[in-house]
């Protein structure tokens, strides 16, 4: 099993994982704590036609394919929940549905050649490139200064967004800039877990995290390194036991959880808060 | 073809009529979240040699229970206890029918249906749901839209909501097992909320809205069972690009009509 | 009028409505500097609207002013329990207004943080997580962060209500404290006997305001009535007020 580390293919997607899990742990607490778990899931599905499109147009390129569709998704939908009879996530579902339907007619109108479907859906350890590491490398980078500088300001709003919005500790922006975050990441880390279950990533590790520790800072770090080992060992199981990526990672993920869930219920870290 | 029609038919109705009590509810995402989590209880079924409807409606059912325990944890919002399942479940999932083998056709008959080669026995179960579904909202309905417009109230009045809340569970994860086989896991999601959300533009009270849904979700299958025929592209793409278009006519419908700015602010009227 | 160095607070004219409501009509009045001011009247009186209408943060008719920077203590609910924080951090977020889109919170700020702690009797509680204080505390570490702020005019919402006594006489000493130190501060109320003892000067609201002045010129009956009508009841020289102060912990 440890031979196929020498493998440059796995190498490159680790080093990819490694890089793109520092963004994704620390945004993904934020994902976590504002409750944008559904949004976060939607926005990784709705790269899947934008992926499609951008490998059949090598002038588009799949990055910037997936990156168009994030957008276009992330405003049709906050135009349609503005709409407060279809307000609750229906609207993003039935997206969804539409953009996994679109994606799997282009794949059909463009041949089998262009791309496997599970590939796009899943990850493929062999799909990933170096200028996707070096994207990674980037968007790494820009995720760590982005919460960095955003943290007071996110903190001050998820905490108390009354009092926030009124002196001035916090606006919409940063949770604007955070949603533009997340679906830039996403984009990210697709060639190597796919589109279908990248926000296990996003969710699962700061969800573990949240499990281990009741304060801000130490939650941040908590998600990235559990995050980071996730996407370790997600990618080694992928290429030991021929699964695909994007299922071995999230599966990793949710025993991860789990195992916090039993433990932390074990050693007691779960103590109830004293009644109010 | 005529076994098609009529799980497009049935599987269409209890999805659309059904979808009206998760856009009220709000439980959009969970539902997403069952249609992907079904895969694994389909997977292991076929691992054990059991029926794979059973084994998804299992699922189905863990899934709401496990995420009602963690949602119940002061720190996970019902969001975030989805979004740790959803993956989670529906990973493990796809990774072990990668590891059984048979991992491709497989696959893509769970992610987007195989409506065109229904069995006998599927339709049947398909009628039997939609049968079960009907039966509930005959009896159970107005029950149902009470506890989805004011819980407090419904508790107060001594019905026994936490049963409504599981039957209502119920019923989605039979309708989801029902249309995995027809659209797959990966399109329920549109099948449930898309005619609910037309229906919903075109209705003002409810129960006409659940019965517009019913009739809009069939009608998208027939349609897009013809538009598969004739183009000769996916079924469960079709149907559900056919209900978008409902949708999306039924916005434009309601805004050229000049009656698009509806009054009410919050969950639909009550008949 | 006052000279503009010795008003804290100021409204003219001010109105707010909501669609066709009105909430607030043509309200005037004018807090000296280092006044604690309480606002008083039933309930849909209007006094939340009032606070968030001097904060800027509904549109209005007429003007307000206010004299320097405000801090505010909005009504209780609106807070994320669940948020991994302590009450340290919670009272380094008032820092957070004055330090921006570029600074992070300093030693100074540290420093500032729990010497306001102390303050508030929460010196032994600043590494607790907030979820796990009591609801007196809690109002506390909010209050706590207001006093961080260090605005000139402190506006507060209900930052009693639901709160047990000690925390209570806690919370009024410190603003007693803010208000020596020349602060101004507006605090809305339900309980009139309270109001009496701590606040300067007080405010009956019921849409329009219905009277201003010291607590003497304000708690006669008549004054009372015409905010209060039917909810007041005059006791052989007591006045008790039959008021729902329930509303304000329901969901």
């Amino acid at each position: 099993m440890l031979d196929a580390l020498d493998t440059p293919y796995l190498q490159r997607a680790l080093l990819a994982g490694l890089l793109i899990a520092v963004p994704l742990g620390l945004l993904g607490c934020w994902v976590v704590l504002r409750g944008l778990a559904f949004y976060a899931h939607a926005v990784g599905v709705a790269t899947f036609p934008g992926t499609v499109v951008g490998v059949a147009l090598p002038v588009l390129g799949p990055f910037a394919g997936a990156l168009l569709a994030a957008v276009g998704f992330s405003l049709a939908v906050s135009a349609a929940e503005r709409d407060h009879r279809v307000r609750g996530g229906a609207v993003t579902g039935l997206a969804l549905a539409v953009a996994l339907a679109v994606g799997a007619l282009l794949l059909t109108l463009a041949g089998a050649g262009v791309a496997p479907v599970e590939g796009v859906l899943f990850g493929s350890l062999l799909a990933v490139s170096n200028l996707d590491v070096l994207a990674c490398a980037a968007v790494g980078a820009i995720g760590l200064a982005a919460t960095a500088r955003l943290l007071p300001r996110l903190a001050a709003t998820t905490f108390d967004e009354e009092w926030a919005a009124r002196t001035g500790a916090g606006d919409r922006v940063a949770g604007v800039l955070l949603l533009g975050l997340v679906a830039l990441v996403v984009v990210s880390a697709l060639p190597a877990v796919g589109s279908l279950l990248v926000s296990a990533l996003l969710v699962v590790p700061a969800a573990t995290a949240r499990l281990l520790t009741e304060r801000l800072e130490s939650m941040l770090w908590w998600a990235v390194g559990l995050c980071s080992l996730e996407v370790v060992g997600g990618l080694v199981a992928a290429r030991a036991l021929d699964v695909p990526p994007g299922a071995a990672v999230a599966a990793v993920a949710g025993a991860g959880f789990a195992l916090a869930t039993a433990g932390s219920a074990a050693v007691g870290f779960g103590r109830r808060p004293r009644p109010a | 073809m005529r076994r098609a029609f009529a799980e497009a038919i049935l599987c269409g109705t209890a999805s659309g009529a059904l979808g009206c009590f998760v856009l009220v509810r709000r439980l959009a995402f969970l539902g997403e979240s069952v249609a992907h989590t079904v895969v694994l209880g389909a997977v292991l079924a076929l691992i054990f040699g059991l029926p794979v409807g059973a084994g998804a409606a299992l699922l189905a059912v863990i899934t709401a229970l496990l995420t009602a325990a963690i949602a119940g944890d002061r720190r996970f919002s019902p969001d975030t206890a989805t979004g740790i399942l959803l993956p989670s479940l529906f990973g493990a999932g796809v990774a072990l029918l990668a590891l059984a083998g048979g991992y491709r056709g497989r696959l893509e008959d769970l992610l987007f249906g195989s409506i065109l080669g229904v069995s006998d026995a599927d339709v049947l179960l398909a009628l039997g749901v939609g049968l079960a579904v009907v039966a509930a909202l005959a009896l159970a309905g107005k029950e149902l839209v009470l506890v989805a417009f004011d819980r407090p109230t419904a508790q107060a009045l001594g019905y026994r909501v936490a049963l409504l809340d599981a039957l209502l569970l119920g019923l989605v994860a039979l309708t989801v097992v029902v249309g995995l086989r027809a659209v797959g896991s990966l399109l329920v999601a549109g099948l449930l909320l898309g005619p609910p959300v037309a229906a919903r533009v075109l209705c003002r009270t409810f129960w006409p809205m659940t019965a517009t849904a019913g009739a809009l979700g069939a009608g998208s299958g027939v349609v897009g069972l013809y538009v598969t025929w004739y183009l000769d592209i996916g079924a469960g793409p079709a149907i559900v690009l056919v209900v978008a278009s409902v949708f999306l006519l039924a916005l434009l419908g309601r805004t050229f009509a000049g009656r698009g700015q509806e009054g009410g602010r919050n969950a639909p009227a009550i008949r | 009028m006052s000279e503009p160095g010795e008003v804290g607070l100021r409204a003219d004219g001010l109105s707010v409505s909501f669609d066709a409501r009105r909430a607030l009509v043509d309200v005037s009045f004018e807090v000296p500097r280092a006044t604690f001011a309480g606002v008083l009247g039933p309930n849909g009186a209007g006094k939340t609207t009032l606070l968030r209408a001097l904060l800027g943060a509904l549109p209005h008719a007429g003007s307000k002013w206010i004299g320097g920077r405000p801090a505010y203590v909005p009504q209780a609910g609106a807070v994320d329990n669940a948020f991994p924080i302590d009450a340290l951090g919670v009272v380094l977020m008032g820092r957070y207004p004055r330090l921006g889109w570029r600074r992070r919170p300093g030693r100074a700020d540290r420093h500032r943080a729990l010497e306001i702690l102390d303050a508030v009797g929460l010196a032994g509680e600043a590494r607790s997580p907030f979820g796990t204080l009591s609801s007196g505390q809690r109002q506390r570490t909010l209050v706590g962060r207001a006093l961080a702020q260090e605005g000139d005019v402190l506006l507060l919402d209900e930052p009693l209500t639901g709160v047990d006594t000690p925390s209570q006489e806690v919370i009024l000493g410190v603003l007693d404290g803010e208000r020596r130190r020349g602060r101004t501060l507006l605090m809305t109320t339900h309980d009139l006997g309270q109001a009496a003892r701590v606040c300067d000067l007080l405010l009956v609201l019921n849409e329009t305001l219905v009277a201003v002045g010291p607590p003497e010129e304000v708690f006669r009956p008549e004054v009372l009535g015409r905010a209060y009508g039917h909810e007041l009841l005059l006791l052989g020289g007591y006045t008790a007020l039959v008021d729902d102060a329930a509303h304000h912990s329901a969901p």
